[in-house]
């Protein structure tokens, strides 16, 4: 009986140290915050993403592409332009949020969202998503 | 026994923490720029790797959206008649989602707490 239940206490242990690892996780990203945004929420100023960019991405189907991109501050928010072969794709309005991007984006073919992890080397590392799919794409955006 | 019962209880409590944002909310905002605020209901409905976003005003359907999760935050990006825009939602305890958002036109964030039901 005693050797159940000092393998008990293991699995509860085990249990709660794996659910304290998740919940950080959750709230902070599987690599934790980037180290460059102490304390910063929604402080726009911390880490600069405005810029144009050159990006490469996967749609959820497989296929990929690659585009231009230009991110522009507007106040507390960003204004996104993706181009496809020097023409206007798509229009976005971004927050930041910690180290993450999020974009909210529309163009002639639906709407969706991308979410950036902010790099060091100031790349954008995203993963996106078109209304009426239910898969990921991913996007990768570096500075010009 | 009671000891097994305990530990299946511990962990079903840690996979309901980790739980999905998927469920029905009671929802309450400010517009940016402190122009009014608003109460909603919303339903998150999840569908593969993302989630299916509705926002309900008086409880007519008022935008829709799309969200996946990136870094702990609930990422969503919705659009109506009326145009497109953006929220991020931090994931609290209990479940409550904290977020803020902007809409092309604002310079402002609004803000908005969703509490399940």
């Amino acid at each position: 009986m005693e050797k159940w239940l000092r393998l008990t206490a293991v699995l509860v242990l085990a249990c709660s140290l794996c659910a304290c690892k998740k919940l950080k996780e959750l709230r902070e990203g599987p690599g934790g915050p980037v180290p460059f945004d102490e304390g910063g929420t929604e402080d726009a100023g911390v880490v600069g993403v405005e810029g144009t960019y050159t990006g490469s991405g996967t749609n959820p189907d497989g296929g990929s592409y690659e585009c231009d991109v230009t991110v522009s501050r507007e106040g507390d928010a960003y204004n996104v332009m993706w181009y496809f072969d020097g023409r206007p794709g798509y229009e976005g309005a971004g927050i930041l949020k910690g180290s993450t991007f999020v974009v909210g984006f529309a163009g002639p073919q639906g709407y969706g969202v991308v979410a950036y992890s902010v790099k060091r080397d100031g790349s954008l590392d995203g993963t996106w998503a078109g209304k009426g799919g239910s898969k990921a794409g991913t996007e990768k955006l570096k500075k010009k | 026994m009671k000891v097994f019962a305990f530990v299946v209880l511990t962990c079903a409590l840690a996979a309901a923490a980790l739980g999905d944002v998927a469920g029905e909310y009671r929802g309450e905002g400010t517009n940016p720029g402190g122009q009014g605020s608003y109460t909603c209901d919303v339903k998150i409905t999840r569908s593969g790797d993302v989630y299916d976003v509705q926002w309900f005003f008086d409880g007519a359907l008022g935008y829709e959206g799309i969200g996946i999760v990136k870094d702990g935050l609930f990422c969503v990006g919705y659009a109506s008649g009326q145009g497109y825009g953006v929220v991020v939602y931090e994931v609290k305890d209990g479940g409550t989602l904290e977020g803020i958002w902007t809409t092309p036109g604002f310079d402002g964030l609004g803000r908005e707490t969703l509490t399940k039901k």
